[in-house]
């Protein structure tokens, strides 16, 4: 009984730290999305906010768009990242300890400015532009097309899959492939019996550590392409951009992040679908 | 103070870290009166502040930084301090002095007010230059190359004209990309009607296909570089690229400057004293100090924009002077309107056209972007195989255990 009440006291901080940066913010966002403050400084309810983020076709059509990217670039990141994480397992252990390092090296370096780095080597004047356009494979620059952007998101996102995958196949026991090959398994069906359902908690962690931050991020497309807005551009610019710097709470962009939100949520309930056994088995890092 | 991208935010905020830190362990000596001055962010030459408490030692100065105007707003409306001094923009004025939150500013008082232009008076957000002394200024207009511009640019049709696909930068910015095209159309760029407002977002639409990007600070470098033909640009900024482009080329620039004939933005930033001052003879002295030609100077030649202070313009010398982006004629200058605050109601009009803008899409047929899908998916195939081939090799040694 007291160990029961000692370990619930333990707890505390974790609940402390959810209530207050999680359950705290996302009802915060929710209560902006369908109540206003009016000049007085009332409290007014209002679906206005909600229905035109729903409604409105071009938050729609970035919404998708955002979408499109993040979907893209996660598919990369997957059909790199994965292989790459095999290699890296495969290697002995001094060396591969060292490759890890060599892989989150970029990510001791601030990403606004890694994406910047990017930015100088595919823009016009850009080394790999130049060497490209040599090739007379490119007219213009990269900068500026859709690929950009999902070269972008694939370059500061990649090790986020790596990672998670990377650890979950170091944690497969190698006697269990063993196992399988004296049964004569061979080695198609040892990947896809044994190597690949194991390393799918992996999986999933890294397509929602990839896939999540790219639907939202807004200085990566801001830097590398920034014609046409994603979902992330928009609600920065509701927050950031509007002029009207009345009361500092920004309905509309309360409204879009909510339904964002939403969506969200769907596309990641149906990856965990794939991922019904054993979640803790996704170590993340 | 007009461009607020990412960069200049980031700068701006850890400028403004540093003098908050420098500013803490100063004890308050009793003494000394505080003063307290709110500007943009890098806006001041770095000795003035320690001239001013050297010049006048009954002062403590302490110095904030915002990084918009309405931030500033925010900050000046919401928190206790007791601004002194503030130095907004144009129509930020208008808006305090339309919320009463100005004091009126005696300018017999001020011994150096003489040396503020007359073309910087009787402004339309202080008509009566009752609330505000100039301290910077600039104009908003076309910078192009010449080298592949052969004709001569003089209206903002010119970013219209499809022979330049490709070639067109815009601001990132939305009342100066909406006044470019309000311009354009001949209407007012502060005008409150929807259906013009809406004709501009239309007008700005059926560009973009045109436009190569829109952006504040990474456009610099592009025309820097001459990698296109126009931008929209800011007239400090201008000169900025004008002077790298001819360290580039060698001292001579192929970028010109113009001001559309349809007129332009004319924007004018000016330092006055919040009702919040509790100390208004202190923020009287300080706008005389740095009105003072020495100062003013001293100011110029660290910002590099405009100045209105006739003296100071004569020391930085004829090559100012004769500039026609640093110091346009008076006649251009006549055909420019500085932005004016708008309604709440207004102001929504303007966020929706810009965001519809902003948010349409074109489908922009790159062949580049095929090849490199190409290129993507050939490296993924190379990795594949290598994969394929290591796991394999793992499989045999297994087998042969």
């Amino acid at each position: 009984m007291s160990k029961k009440i000692n370990n619930a006291l333990k707890c505390i901080p974790v609940y402390l730290w959810l209530i207050i940066f999680t359950v705290v913010p996302l009802l915060m966002v929710f209560f902006y999305a369908i109540f206003e403050v009016t000049e007085s400084g009332g409290i007014r309810f209002s679906l206005e906010y909600l229905k035109d983020a729903i409604s409105n076709p071009q938050y729609l059509d970035a919404m998708l768009r955002s979408l499109e990217y993040a979907f893209f670039s996660t598919l990369v990141c997957l059909i790199l990242g994965y292989p790459l994480a095999f290699i890296l397992s495969n290697m002995e252990e001094r060396k591969r300890n060292f490759v890890s390092v060599l892989f989150l090296l970029p990510m001791w370096m601030n990403f606004l400015i890694r994406t910047y780095a990017l930015s100088s080597l595919i823009n016009e004047q850009g080394v790999v532009t130049k060497f490209l356009q040599w090739l007379g494979l490119l007219e213009g620059s990269i900068t500026g097309t859709e690929a950009a952007i999902i070269i972008g998101m694939v370059y500061n996102f990649l090790p986020f899959m790596i990672l998670p995958v990377y650890t979950s196949m170091l944690k497969i026991d190698n006697r269990i492939v063993e196992a399988a090959r004296d049964l004569g398994a061979d080695s198609f069906t040892v990947f896809q019996k044994i190597v690949l359902p194991l390393t799918v908690p992996g999986i999933i962690s890294g397509i929602t550590m990839v896939f999540v931050p790219c639907i939202t991020t807004f200085v990566i497309p801001q830097l590398l392409n920034n014609k046409v807005w994603t979902i992330g551009s928009l609600i920065e610019f509701q927050i950031n951009g509007n002029a009207n710097g009345s009361g500092g709470v920004n309905n509309t962009a309360a409204a879009i992040s909510f339904f964002l939100m939403i969506i969200v949520f769907i596309c990641m309930s149906i990856f965990s679908k794939f991922d019904s056994d054993g979640a803790e088995n996704g170590g993340l890092m | 103070m007009r461009k607020s991208s990412l960069t200049t935010r980031i700068f701006t905020l850890a400028a403004a870290v540093m003098l908050l830190l420098s500013c803490v362990p100063i004890p308050a000596s009793a003494a000394k009166t505080e003063l307290y001055i709110f500007n943009c962010g890098d806006y001041i030459a770095e000795t003035t502040i320690e001239k001013f408490e050297k010049a006048y030692p009954e002062y403590e100065v302490i110095y904030e930084v915002f990084d918009t105007n309405e931030a500033m707003y925010q900050k000046l409306v919401s928190s206790n301090i007791p601004y002194d001094v503030l130095i907004p923009s144009d129509y930020m004025i208008e808006r305090l002095i339309k919320e009463n939150r100005l004091k009126e500013i005696d300018m017999s008082k001020l011994e150096n007010y003489k040396f503020i232009g007359d073309a910087y008076k009787n402004t339309n957000y202080d008509p009566e230059n009752k609330y505000s002394v100039p301290y910077m200024w600039g104009t908003l207009g076309i910078l192009y190359n010449t080298e592949k511009v052969k004709e001569p640019v003089d209206s903002w049709s010119v970013l219209w004209d499809e022979k330049y696909s490709g070639e067109i930068l815009m601001l990132d910015s939305m009342r100066d990309s909406m006044a470019v095209a309000l311009k354009k159309l001949g209407y007012d760029l502060n005008t409150t009607n929807k259906d013009e407002i809406d004709a501009a977002a239309q007008a700005l639409v059926d560009q973009k296909p045109l436009v190569a990007e829109y952006g504040v600070d990474i456009l610099k470098d592009k025309m820097i570089q001459g990698s296109y033909s126009f931008t929209v640009a800011y007239s400090g900024d201008a000169l900025y690229m004008q002077n790298q482009n001819a360290e580039l080329n060698g001292g001579k620039s192929v970028l010109e400057y113009v001001i559309p004939k349809e007129g332009s933005n004319f924007w004018i930033d000016a330092m006055c004293i919040p009702t919040t001052s509790k100390n208004t003879e202190g923020a009287m002295k300080f706008i005389d100090f740095m009105c003072s030609t020495e100062i003013a100077y001293d100011n110029v030649e660290y910002i590099e924009y405009s100045t209105p202070h006739t003296e100071a313009l004569n020391e930085l010398g004829e090559e100012y002077i004769n500039n026609n982006i640093y110091n346009p004629s008076a006649e251009i200058l006549s055909n420019c309107t500085s932005f004016s605050y708008l309604e709440p109601d207004i102001q929504e009009a303007y966020n929706k056209a810009w965001e519809s803008v902003r948010l349409a899409s074109k489908d922009g047929g790159n062949s580049g972007t095929t090849w490199i899908i190409f290129g993507i998916v050939g490296a993924v195939a190379v990795i594949a195989v290598v994969a394929f081939v290591l796991y394999k090799k793992k499989m045999n040694k297994i087998k042969y255990e």
